[in-house]
Formats: structure tokens, C-alpha cells, sequence
């Protein structure tokens, strides 16, 4: 199972979730209505004739009022989260992690974070550290790629060694790269709706049974008594009710989270290629007496998002989120374990096994010999191998340390991505244009031409991962600072020359996600489900990668088309240089960007059997991969497009 | 009945309308709150720097005893007043306290700075070089979030402050930030050194 496939899968998931959910929601309706007949029957049958069940305006009433009271509650809760997983934390009581901290375990947390994004090819998330929570546990929570959060418990920070907390860390990337998150917040939001009705049952019982109380007895005996009686007996049922319905949505929210959780395990193994640390973690929860809980009141509704099982239940079988510790270790490190290996779901040295399972994902991670043909790139989107941990972790030693802090901190942040840019435009020796110094300070100014001096030292193999650890920072902007930023970088696109598809892509990776985080547009609109309108728009993509490819424009294009000559009928033809330009790429990726995942999936396909056509891939042809995938959400490991 | 329940939908949405103003209130808080801890980082690394810097000094300004000693006092009550702040950066009286703390700070390096033109080997000594350098681009850094964070507090006092957002607030105890302002003409442009 490939990455495009993984997040259909999550999203057929939803489909689940929704039909389960009205299933839910009828089941509720029903049991209200019933109990508003048996408890207020003197309304209904006042005619004294025989008790019935069949009072079609009522139920109908009902059913509007309990669907509005519980989709108000799950939409509320949806829109409160679906602003990205930094809201998601911040409920949670986290605290985001400063990228330039001198705590030493934040700094060894920061440090495995970055390696991970940078190895799969995805901007360093937002780091949290939830203080409060002293076991050890983890969560990742985001609608895509671009906002996710990542957080962990100060117990987490504090209790695991390095390659434990790695361990954990690649478990919450694969949650993010199996699309679990945007369908955990759902999870969330659909348990909520429900538990409103559990939350109204005890506000009708408390406020009747506390301001009634009193009233009841001094009444002129008789009905009014009876009523508040009556009303309270209805709230008890309500507060049945909801907790009836609640332990249904548990059923379901620990169905399909335990399945998950397995796969994420599997994914982290193969991430890191070090069963040890992820069986270590599981171990350490597992010797503590409460285990992974979480004190936090959101804690329950929440409990799918954890790495460990982040509540006790007294009904643990049905109702745990997360499959038993000790089954989880011997998934993952069978020698670790007495009884006999669970071979489904063994690691390490089934590698094989797991890209034929149909339940694993992430088929074709990168042996240290295979070929680089276009499936194996395909393949190995969304996914990490330990080689590419291993160059992810060399890159960041070998970048010279000022530019690391520079990353870290917003200001220089901001200085280091013009820094960067500047150096990108090719012009030997690079200087700072004059349009930015009239604009800038002259302390931006002097920082910028500082950071030069540093990555004159380095090739451009640091680029993309300096501009991925700088994107925390970034976001640490406020809309003023970014609008004066992106003014610049909107000049220096329009300064860009035509043929620097490196700058291009550079600027198109930085613009594309800060812009979707102050914007606060978040979730991308799908606007096509099928290839055939987005024509002209392949059309460009694959020119000007055709034309970065070198001599043979032809060729490549050709090649290109192959994998989507099926769905596109008419026939497309290499344009002209001059019809493909930056501009007109910019456009056709942010159409092309707007497309549903199978089409992602034909795109990307495309655009590798382009750069792969002549077996030769230039540094442009991969920085500039890189940049398309990025805006279309589909991450490519470090080095897996290797420039040679 | 029928009007009991629509009274009690009223009352269930005005519950989940004060929520989400109390849920905003917080994710306000919280952003400012985040911008604060950059702040706060850059700060602690000038506070550090401070002391080697006059301890370079002291070798060459031998007459300039209080000044020098004024900076390292304004210094230690800056950093008093940012551990003041550090935990509760909505605390307004702390933050003025810092701010006050700070414009003293800045002028008292303003001084110093002022009066090092007057020894030309400790502008040529290397390690002053070096120190001051990295107090100007730490400077920056703080102009740079201070920023951000006085944005940040803005936003959140605009919406504090509208109605009916303001009764919530009084009422969950959200009271109004304050921005950090350094009010030293110095500090607005970071101490000029010019060795």
C-alpha cells in the first residue's frame, strides 16, 4: 500500500465512521422518543384512549431537536480542532517547544523531530511538551502535513533514552503520513455530538432536582410535583441515554484505533529500523502502574490520539484504544517476548512479508542497492528508511551550527530564508540585491549577509532542510511581520529569472505553507476528481520539468505521459519554452494542487517517470520534485531522488 | 413542553456561544503567551552576555567605575523582572515592571557604549568586538519578537475588549495584557557601536 493509498484508506475510514455515527444518532432519537412517551404519556393520551407508541409530529420533533443539539456539539468541537494540531495541544495544556530552548531534553526532542521531518522530506512540525503529565506518552494531531503538532509528556521527555524516544517519535510520523490525524479529529468531534446528550441529561437532572427541590413540596399537590419528578426521571434517562451511546462511539473509536495503532508500530519499526527502541518505550509504559494516563479532562475524548492507551477502563478489552503493551512489543520484537512471535505483524527481518501484507504500508523504502526507477520513488513517498534517517542526521551535523540556530529563531529565521534564496540565484559571488536593502534594516540586512557567509562555505543539499527546520519559527510571526516577508519574496519572485527552477522551488515551499498557516486556510479544497480537465496544466508541469531535464526535452516529456496517457485522450504536446515559464507554472501547480489523491497519485507518477526519463537527474530536476511534491502533499525522502 | 424545550436550546446555545469566547480568549492567550517565551530566550542570552562584556570593559575604562557598575545593576534587575514575568506573561504589572527594568537597562548600555569611544584599544580589543557584536544581533532579535509578541497581545486585547466578549472575560478572569514597550530612545535602534 502506497501513501495516496493510505490516505484513501483513512478517508473510507470516515465513511465508516459517518455510517456508524447516524446509526448512532438514530439509535438516540429513538430511545428519547420513547421515554418522552412513557414519562409524559398524560399529554399524549389525554383522550383516555389506548397508550400508543405512533405520535409521527413528535417523533419528528424529536428527531430535529436531539440531530441539531447533537450536531451542534460535533461540529462545534470539529471547528474548534480543524484550526490544526496546535489547537488540538493546546486543549490538551501544551506547551510549544521554543526551537532555540536550552533545556537539554527539549533540545534532544527538537533534534529527533527535525531528523525525522527532514528524512521523510516534510517541514518540522510543532513541537509540545504537555508539563503537566508525568507518564509517558505521546500524541501527533493536525489536518495534513503542513500543520501537524506533535506532542509529547514531560515523563516521555525525562524517562526514555534517545532511541526510545525515537522510537516514538517515528510511531507519530506514520500517524501523520497515514492521513489517521484529520480522521482522529473527526473521531472526536462524533463522540462529542454524543456526549452532549449525556452532558444535557445531567444539567436537566442537577438544575430541576437543586432550584424544584424546594418548589415540589410547597406545591399545591399534585401535577406539579409529578412534572418535576417527571422532568427529572426524563433527565436520568437522557444521562442513560448519552452514556448508552457514548459507550458505543467508544466501541468505535477503540475498533478502529487499536488496528492503527498496530500499523503505526510497523511503520516505526520500518522508520527506524530499530525495533529495540520502539519495544523499549512500550516497555517502560508497561512497568509503570498506571501506565500512558493522561490527567487532562480531555484525556477520554482524546485517548485515540495517543501513543499508549492514555486511560484505564474497567471494560479494557472492549473499550481500549490501543491494543495490550505486551502484544504490541511482541509485534514488533518477537525475541523480546516469551510466547510465540505474531508473525503478521513481525519486524525487521520481514520486510518482505510486510510490502505483500495487505494491512502495511510504505512498500518501498529504499534498500541501500535497488535501482532508482520510478516505482521504487513512488513507493517510498510518505515513508522513511533508516538510510534516510542516518542522511537526515548527517546533513545536520554537517551544516555549520550558526545556521542551525539561525533556523531556530524568527528573526534570523527570516534573514536565513532570503540568506538562502539570495545564495540560490546562481550569481557567483553572490550578493544582496539592492531592492532589499532599501527595503530591510540594517540589522536584517547585516544577519542576511552573515548567514551568507556560512552557506557560501556548503552546497545546496542544505537548502531544503535548513528552510524545513526554519518553518516553526516562521509561523512564529506574527500577520504583520509575514506580510513585510512575504512582500519580499514577492519581489524576489518577480526578480527570479525564468530558468532558476531551484529558486522557484525553494520559494514555491516556503510560500506554500506559511501562506496556508496565516491565511489560517487550512484544509485544501478538492476541486478535481479526475485527470481530464487538468490537462493543460500537466501540460506545463511536464514542459518545464521536461526542459529542466536537459537535452532531451522530447524524451521526457514523452515519458511523462506514459503513466496517464490513459485518462488524457487528447493529445498533449511539449510546449515551447516560453508557455511554461515560472509564472505559469506557479499556476498550473496550485490548480494541480487542488486535486483529489488518486489524481495526486497520477501526478506524481508523471512527474518521476519526466525527471527519471534519461536516468540522469539533475540537482534542479530533484529540488524542483521536491517543491511539487511538497505542494502537493506528498512527501519524497531525503535522498531518495538522489542528484548525481 | 414544547416551550420548555426551546428554552432549554436557548440556554444550550448561549452555554456553547460563552465557550467558544472562552476557548478564543484562551488560543488568544496562548499565542501571546508562545511569543513571549522568544522573548524570553534572547533576554536570558543578553543577561548572560552583560557581565562578560563589562568584565572586558573593567580592563580598560578604569575611571568609569559607575558606569560600569550602573549597567551590571540595571542588568540584575531586568533579569529579576523577567523571571518576574517569565510564568505569566499576562501578568500587566510584571510587564511593566520588565519594560521599566529594560528601558533602564538599555540606557545605562547606551552610556557605556557612549563613553567606550573614548578608548580606542578597548574598541580594538577582539573579545569586545566579538561581545558587542553579539549583543547587537541578540538586540535585534528581541526588537524582532517583542514585536510579535506586541502584535500578539494586541489581537487578543481587541478581542477582549468587544462586546459581549469583554463580560466573559471580566467574568473567567481574562484581564487586559499589556505590550512589552521599551520606551529608551536607545534601545529603539539597537546600541550603535561603531568600532
Amino acid at each position: 500500500m502506497d501513501f495516496f493509498e493510505a490516505q484513501d484508506r483513512a478517508k473510507r475510514n470516515t465513511k465508516k465512521l459517518v455510517f456508524y455515527y447516524a446509526l448512532a444518532v438514530t439509535g438516540i432519537i429513538l430511545s428519547i422518543y420513547i421515554v418522552t412517551l412513557i414519562f409524559f404519556n398524560s399529554q399524549f393520551n389525554s383522550e383516555g384512549g389506548m397508550f400508543s407508541f405512533w405520535y409521527p409530529g413528535w417523533l419528528l420533533t424529536v428527531a430535529v431537536i436531539v440531530g441539531v443539539i447533537i450536531a451542534s456539539g460535533t461540529l462545534y468541537r470539529v471547528s474548534q480542532l480543524s484550526k490544526g494540531g496546535s489547537a488540538v495541544a493546546e486543549m490538551l495544556g501544551g506547551r510549544k517547544v521554543n526551537p532555540s530552548t536550552t533545556d537539554s531534553n527539549e533540545q534532544r526532542l527538537m533534534n529527533v523531530v527535525e531528523e525525522m521531518s527532514i528524512a521523510s522530506g516534510i517541514s518540522v512540525p510543532d513541537v509540545y511538551v504537555l508539563d503537566r503529565e508525568e507518564n509517558i506518552n505521546a500524541f501527533a494531531a493536525g489536518f495534513s502535513q503542513n500543520d501537524a503538532a506533535i506532542g509529547v509528556t514531560r515523563g516521555t521527555l525525562e524517562q526514555l533514552n534517545r532511541d526510545e524516544l525515537q522510537g516514538v517519535i517515528a510511531h507519530e510520523f506514520s500517524h501523520i503520513f497515514n492521513g489517521d490525524m484529520r480522521f482522529n479529529i473527526r473521531l472526536i468531534g462524533v463522540l462529542n455530538g454524543i456526549l452532549i446528550i449525556h452532558i444535557l441529561g445531567m444539567l436537566i437532572t442537577r438544575s430541576v432536582a437543586f432550584s424544584g427541590a424546594g418548589r415540589v413540596s410547597s406545591n399545591r399537590n399534585g401535577k406539579g410535583g409529578n412534572g418535576a419528578v417527571a422532568i427529572i426521571l426524563f433527565g436520568i434517562s437522557l444521562i442513560v441515554i448519552g452514556y448508552i451511546g457514548m459507550l458505543f462511539g467508544r466501541m468505535i473509536q477503540s475498533a478502529i484505533s487499536r488496528q492503527r495503532e498496530f500499523l503505526a508500530d510497523a511503520a516505526a519499526v520500518q522508520f527506524t529500523r530499530n525495533p529495540g527502541g520502539l519495544a523499549g518505550a512500550l516497555n517502560k509504559i508497561g512497568l509503570k502502574s498506571n501506565g500512558g494516563e493522561i490527567n487532562d479532562g480531555h484525556a477520554m475524548e482524546m485517548s485515540h490520539l495517543f501513543f499508549a492507551s492514555s486511560f484505564q477502563s474497567a471494560l479494557n478489552r472492549l473499550f481500549a484504544t490501543h491494543p495490550p503493551l505486551e502484544d504490541r512489543i511482541k509485534a514488533i520484537n518477537p525475541s523480546l517476548a516469551d510466547s510465540k512471535p505474531k508473525k503478521r505483524f513481525a519486524a525487521g527481518e520481514t520486510q518482505k512479508e510486510k510490502i505483500s501484507g495487505s494491512e502495511k504500508k510504505g512498500g518501498g523504502i529504499l534498500s541501500d542497492h535497488a535501482a532508482i526507477t520510478p516505482e521504487v520513488i513512488l513507493g517510498a513517498i510518505g515513508s522513511v528508511g533508516k538510510r534516510q534517517v542516518k542522511a537526515a542526521s548527517h546533513i545536520l551535523k554537517e551544516i555549520p551550527p550558526p545556521l542551525i540556530e539561525a533556523a531556530h529563531e524568527p528573526f534570523s529565521a527570516e534573514a536565513l530564508m532570503f540568506a538562502v534564496m539570495f545564495e540560490a540565484t546562481g550569481n557567483r559571488p553572490s550578493d544582496i540585491p539592492e531592492w532589499f536593502l532599501e527595503m530591510s534594516d540594517s540589522g536584517t540586512v547585516k544577519e542576511v549577509s552573515r548567514l551568507m557567509e556560512y552557506l557560501k562555505q556548503g552546497n545546496r543539499s542544505w537548502f531544503i532542510p535548513l528552510v524545513e527546520i526554519a518553518m516553526p519559527s516562521l509561523k512564529n510571526m506574527s500577520e504583520v511581520q509575514y506580510k513585510q516577508f512575504r512582500e519580499g519574496m514577492d519581489i524576489l519572485a518577480q526578480k527570479t529569472e525564468s530558468d532558476n527552477l531551484f529558486l522557484f522551488a525553494l520559494e514555491k515551499m516556503v510560500i506554500h505553507q506559511l501562506d496556508a498557516f496565516f491565511t489560517e486556510k487550512r484544509k485544501p479544497k478538492i476541486r478535481h476528481h479526475r485527470l481530464k480537465p487538468l490537462g493543460h496544466e500537466l501540460s506545463v508541469l511536464l514542459s518545464a520539468l521536461a526542459y529542466a531535464s536537459g537535452n532531451e526535452a522530447e524524451k521526457a516529456f514523452r515519458n511523462g505521459l506514459k503513466p496517464i496517457d490513459k485518462f488524457i485522450p487528447e493529445s498533449m504536446t511539449l510546449l515551447p519554452e516560453s508557455k511554461c515559464g515560472l509564472l505559469a507554472l506557479d499556476r498550473a501547480l496550485n490548480e494541480l494542487s487542488a486535486s483529489a489523491n488518486p489524481v495526486k497519485k497520477y501526478i506524481v507518477s508523471a512527474v518521476i517517470h519526466c525527471i527519471t526519463a534519461d536516468k540522469i537527474v539533475t540537482a534542479d530536476e530533484a529540488e524542483l520534485t521536491r517543491a511539487i511534491t511538497e505542494v502537493l502533499g506528498a512527501p519524497i525522502p531525503i535522498g531518495v531522488i538522489q542528484a548525481r | 413542553m414544547v416551550a420548555s424545550i426551546i428554552i432549554l436550546v436557548i440556554i444550550l446555545i448561549l452555554i456553547g456561544w460563552s465557550v467558544g469566547i472562552y476557548n478564543k480568549l484562551v488560543s488568544f492567550r496562548n499565542r501571546f503567551k508562545n511569543a513571549f517565551s522568544q522573548i524570553d530566550v534572547q533576554l536570558k542570552r543578553r543577561y548572560d552576555l552583560i557581565p562578560n562584556l563589562v568584565e572586558v570593559a573593567k580592563n580598560y575604562m578604569k575611571h568609569e567605575r559607575e558606569t560600569l557598575e550602573a549597567v551590571i545593576q540595571a542588568r540584575n534587575q531586568a533579569q529579576q523582572a523577567e523571571q518576574n514575568v517569565a510564568g505569566q506573561p499576562e501578568n500587566a504589572e510584571a510587564m511593566s515592571n520588565l519594560a521599566g527594568a529594560e528601558s533602564q537597562l538599555s540606557g545605562a548600555l547606551g552610556r557605556l557604549f557612549a563613553l567606550s569611544e573614548n578608548y580606542p584599544e578597548l574598541k580594538a580589543n577582539q573579545n569586545m568586538m566579538q561581545l558587542s557584536e553579539e549583543l547587537t544581533s541578540t538586540e535585534n532579535k528581541v526588537a524582532f519578537a517583542r514585536q510579535a509578541f506586541n502584535d500578539a497581545v494586541m489581537n487578543y486585547n481587541i478581542y477582549r475588549e468587544k462586546f459581549p466578549n469583554v463580560i466573559f472575560a471580566n467574568a473567567f478572569g481574562f484581564s487586559e495584557a499589556r505590550q512589552f514597550t521599551v520606551d529608551s530612545p536607545d534601545e529603539r535602534e539597537a546600541p550603535k557601536v561603531s568600532f
